[in-house]
C-alpha cells in the first residue's frame, strides 16, 4: 500500500529557521537582553559563568544516569542534555549523544509557538514529546522532556533532556518494526504535551505515554530521570542567576553562541574556497527490500560559511530508514562539533548560524509524514553523518594544522540487536544491546584510528560490561572481542570494530525474541580518505541448532563460528525472529575507514597489526603488500615486501 | 598548498602527486582528470568484504580506485553500485 499523505500534518513539520526575536507568544513574558548587555560582560565573569553552564549539562547527564534503570542509559550513555535560551536556541549541548542535542532548538521553537496559549507555558511546567518532525529526538524512541525555566515571572531559558527508550510500542518489540512501511507501523509520535504541570507530574499524560510501552515501569523511570535532570539544571541555574543576576547570565548565554559563531567563521576563513561531494549508501529500507538507497551531499565553502546541499538524494522509502529534518541536522552537527569545533564552545545556536542547508522535503533524509522513521537515528541520520564527515574531513585535509582534527568515517552504522521476551526473573523485558558503541574510529592524517574507540556522535558512549548484560538479560556471551580486518586498510589504518556472540540463557521461555537491523552488508559504510579503504562490511550470522550447550557442558567455550556446529546463515540487513535454546547469534559491527595508500604503510606497523590480531596475514599480503617472515607476523621480509608492493601497484591499476 | 597526503597544488595551479611530482590534474577545478581509474569486484578490497553483495541486493557493486598516472600511488577508493556515477568529487576555486 502506498504511503498516504496526511492532511494537516504540515503543522508538525517546520524549518530550522530561528524565531524572530521580537515575536510574541500569547501573554508569555520572555526575559531578553540587548546587545549592550551582551557586550558589557567582562571576560572573567564570562568564563566563570560559561564553565558553570557547561557543568550544568554535565550534571544533567549525571542525574539521568543515576535515576534511570535502563542499561542503555545507565551504562551506555545513549542520552543527551542541553540548555537553550528563551527562544529555544541551543546555548550548550552536553557531551553525551550529540545527535539528540541537535534539534532541541526546533522542539523549543515549536512549543513556544503552539503551546504558549493553550495549554499555556507556566513556571514548573515540563513538556514531553517524541515527534521527530517537530524536533527533539531523531526517532520515536528518543523521548524529549523540555522544561522552561522562569525567573521573576519571565521565561528565562529552557533545558532539555532526551534519552533512548527501549520500547514505546509499535508492531515489534523495541519499536523497531523491520517490516514497517510507514509511521503507523511504529510508535505513533507524540507532539509536545504537558507532562509536569506547575511542578506536579500529570497522571493522565503519564498514563497515555506509558500505556503504549511493553516495559512501562522502565520507561516511567526514565521519564522521572529526565524530569529530574531538568529539575537539577533549574536548581543550578537559579542559583547562578541569584548570584550574578538574570541579565548577566543571559548575556553570557548569548555571548557563548556569538563566540562559537565568530570563532567558527574565523576558522572557515582559514580554509580554501571549494566544493566537496560525497555519498552514503544504505542497503535495504526494510525487511526484504533489496534496493540500495543513497544520500548525496555537496558541501560548498565560501568565505566563512558552509552550505550543505543534499539535492540528488533518493526519495523517501516505504520502510523504516527515513529521517526527518531533525535527523538530517543530527547528521551534520556531530561532525561540526568534533571536527571543526573541538576548541570552540559547543553552542549549536551559534554554530548553526554558519551553516546553510538545502534539502528537498520528501527525500530519505528529510521525509514527510507519515514516512517510516523508526530507525531514523541510526539509518538516514547516521548515513548523513557519514557523507558529511567525508566532505568536512577532505576540506580540513587541505590545512596543515586543522587537518589534525579530520578523520575518515567512523563506525559506518549502528548495529542494532534488540532482545525481548521473559527474563531470568520471570519479568518481561526489551532492550537494545549497545555493544556497537565500541565501533572503530576513522584513521587520522597522522595516525591510526582508535580501535573499538566509539562512535563519533556519542563522545561519552560506552558498552555495558558483558556481566551487566548477562545479569540484566537472559543471555550468555561466548565472546565479545575486537575483529581482525575490520578497520579500513590505509597508510593509517582505521580503528577496528568488534563482534559479540551469545546464546539465550536462563529464560523461562527457553529463548528470546530477536530484532536485527544493520545496513552495510552489501557495501561498506565507513569510507576511507585519500585512497584509504573503507572499513569492513557489517556481518551478522545466525546459527540454528548448534552444539554449543554440549560443548559448554564439556567445559569448552567455543571461540569460532566454525566450532558451533548447527546450521549457519548470514543475516540480511533487517530480520525479526526468535532465538531458541540451541541457537547462537553472532554480530560483527563496523570499524573506521583507512587513510592513504595501504602500500605506503610502514611494513613494521603491518607486522605488528598481524601479531596483535588487527590484520590477517592474508590482508597483510594482498592489501598492504607486506610479506611476513612467518605467519605470526613478528617481522616483515623487507626484500620480498618491496617486490610484492611493486607487483601490487601494477596489478591493482590493471597494468599487468 | 598540500591537498591531502597525496596531492599538492603545483606551479600554475595544476594538481601534482606529492610522491613523484607527476601532474594528476590540470587544475584544482579538475583535480584528477589525468589519473588512472580502475573498477574491480569488491572482494578485491580484501577479507573485510565479508559476504557477496548479491546476497543482499540485485544491483552490481564494484570497487573503484584512482591512481597517480606515474607512480600509481592510490588516491581514492570507494565501493559503490556500479550503475552510479562517482559522487565523491571535489574542486577548489
Amino acid at each position: 500500500m502506498p504511503v498516504i499523505p496526511i492532511a494537516g500534518s504540515e503543522r508538525f513539520g517546520q524549518s530550522e529557521a530561528p524565531l524572530d526575536p521580537d515575536e510574541s507568544f500569547g501573554d508569555l513574558a520572555l526575559h531578553r537582553v540587548d546587545a549592550q548587555a551582551i557586550a558589557g560582560v567582562d571576560a572573567l565573569t564570562y568564563e566563570v559563568i560559561r564553565h558553570r553552564l557547561v557543568a550544568v549539562t554535565d550534571d544533567m547527564g549525571e542525574a539521568i544516569k543515576r535515576m534511570s534503570g535502563s542499561v542503555v542509559v545507565t551504562d551506555c550513555n545513549d542520552f543527551g542534555a542541553a540548555i537553550m535560551d528563551e527562544l529555544g536556541e541551543t546555548v550548550q549541548v552536553g557531551l553525551y549523544n550529540m545527535q539528540l542535542g541537535s534539534s532541541l532548538d526546533m522542539a523549543g521553537r515549536w512549543t513556544l509557538r503552539n503551546r504558549s496559549v493553550s495549554p499555556g507555558i507556566h513556571p514548573g511546567d515540563q513538556f514531553l514529546l517524541n515527534d521527530p518532525w517537530i524536533g527533539g529526538g531523531l526517532h520515536q524512541n528518543d523521548v524529549t522532556v523540555l522544561a522552561p525555566l522562569f525567573y521573576q515571572g519571565q521565561l528565562f531559558c529552557w533545558t532539555g533532556a532526551v534519552a533512548h527508550q527501549v520500547d514505546l510500542g509499535g508492531v515489534s518489540p523495541g519499536s523497531w518494526s523491520v517490516d514497517g512501511r510507514d509511521v503507523f507501523w511504529e510508535s505513533v509520535p507524540i507532539p509536545p504535551v504537558t507532562i509536569v504541570e506547575r511542578g506536579r507530574l500529570r497522571a493522565d499524560t503519564e498514563d497515555m505515554y506509558l500505556r503504549r510501552s511493553r516495559v512501562p515501569k522502565l520507561v516511567g523511570l526514565d521519564l522521572r530521570a529526565k524530569i529530574g535532570a531538568n529539575n537539577v539544571a533549574h536548581e543550578r541555574l537559579t542559583t547562578l542567576i541569584d548570584k550574578y543576576g538574570p541579565d548577566t547570565v543571559k548575556a553570557v548565554m548569548k555571548r557563548m553562541m556569538d563566540d562559537a559563531e565568530t570563532r567558527l567563521r574565523a576558522k572557515l576563513r582559514m580554509l580554501p574556497e571549494g566544493e566537496w561531494s560525497a555519498v552514503a549508501h544504505q542497503d535495504g529500507g526494510r525487511a526484504d527490500d533489496r534496493q540500495v538507497h543513497k544520500i548525496v551531499v555537496r558541501m560548498t565553502k565560501r568565505s566563512d560559511r558552509l552550505h550543505f546541499d543534499f539535492t540528488g538524494t533518493d526519495p523517501q522509502v516505504e520502510g523504516i530508514i527515513n529521517c526527518t529534518l531533525a535527523g538530517l541536522r543530527g547528521g551534520i552537527l556531530p561532525i561540526l562539533l568534533t571536527m571543526l569545533c573541538p576548541d570552540i564552545p559547543w553552542a549549536p545556536g551559534g554554530i548553526y548560524r554558519c551553516v546553510d542547508i538545502t534539502s528537498e522535503p520528501g527525500t530519505i533524509n528529510n521525509c514527510t509524514f507519515p514516512a517510516g522513521i523508526g530507525k531514523a537515528s541510526v539509518n538516514s541520520a547516521w548515513a548523513t553523518q557519514n557523507a558529511v564527515s567525508e566532505t568536512v574531513a577532505e576540506m580540513l585535509a587541505t590545512h596543515p594544522e586543522l587537518s589534525r582534527s579530520a578523520t575518515s568515517v567512523c563506525s559506518g552504522t549502528w548495529d542494532l540487536t534488540l532482545l525481548a521476551g521473559v527474563d531470568q526473573r520471570g519479568g518481561g523485558f526489551a532492550t537494545m544491546l549497545c555493544d556497537a558503541m565500541a565501533g572503530g574510529l576513522g584513521a587520522k592524517v597522522d595516525g591510526d584510528g582508535v580501535d573499538t574507540g566509539g562512535v563519533n556522535c556519542i563522545p561519552m558512549g560506552r558498552t555495558a560490561d558483558v556481566e551487566i548484560n548477562e545479569f540484566s538479560f537472559p543471555m550468555l556471551y561466548l565472546w565479545r572481542r575486537e575483529e581482525v580486518d575490520s578497520g579500513g586498510p590505509g597508510r593509517y589504518r582505521g580503528g577496528v570494530g568488534g563482534s559479540s556472540c551469545f546464546i539465550p540463557y536462563d529464560s523461562p521461555a527457553q529463548g528470546v525474541h530477536l530484532v536485527v537491523s544493520a545496513n552495510g552488508k552489501a557495501l561498506p559504510q565507513a569510507s576511507g580518505l585519500a585512497g584509504g579503504y573503507p572499513a569492513a562490511t557489517q556481518w551478522d550470522v545466525l546459527i540454528r541448532d548448534s552444539s554449543v550447550r554440549r560443548r559448554l557442558a564439556e567445559g569448552v567455550i567455543p571461540s569460532r563460528i566454525e566450532d558451533l556446529g548447527g546450521h549457519t546463515d548470514t543475516v540480511p540487513p533487517h530480520l525479526e525472529t526468535d532465538l531458541g535454546a540451541d541457537d547462537v547469534y553472532f554480530t560483527h559491527w563496523q570499524g573506521g575507514g583507512g587513510l592513504g595508500d595501504p602500500l605506503l604503510r610502514e611494513p613494521e606497523a603491518v607486522a605488528r597489526d598481524v601479531a596483535l590480531g588487527k590484520v590477517s596475514p592474508q590482508a597483510a599480503e594482498r592489501v598492504y603488500g607486506v610479506r611476513l617472515a612467518d605467519q605470526a607476523g613478528s617481522d616483515a621480509d623487507a626484500e620480498e615486501t618491496e617486490r610484492l608492493r611493486h607487483h601490487l601497484r601494477q596489478e591493482r591499476a590493471r597494468l599487468t | 598548498m598540500d591537498l591531502d597526503l597525496n596531492l599538492t597544488v603545483g606551479p600554475g595551479g595544476c594538481v601534482d602527486c606529492r610522491h613523484c611530482g607527476a601532474q594528476v590534474g590540470t587544475s584544482t577545478a579538475a583535480p584528477l582528470d589525468k589519473a588512472v581509474r580502475t573498477q574491480r569486484p569488491p572482494s578485491e578490497a580484501g577479507p573485510g568484504m565479508h559476504a557477496d553483495p548479491a546476497r543482499f541486493t540485485d544491483r552490481p557493486i564494484v570497487l573503484r580506485q584512482v591512481f597517480c598516472p606515474n607512480c600509481l600511488v592510490l588516491l581514492h577508493t570507494e565501493i559503490v553500485p556500479a550503475d552510479e556515477p562517482c559522487y565523491r568529487q571535489w574542486s577548489l576555486r
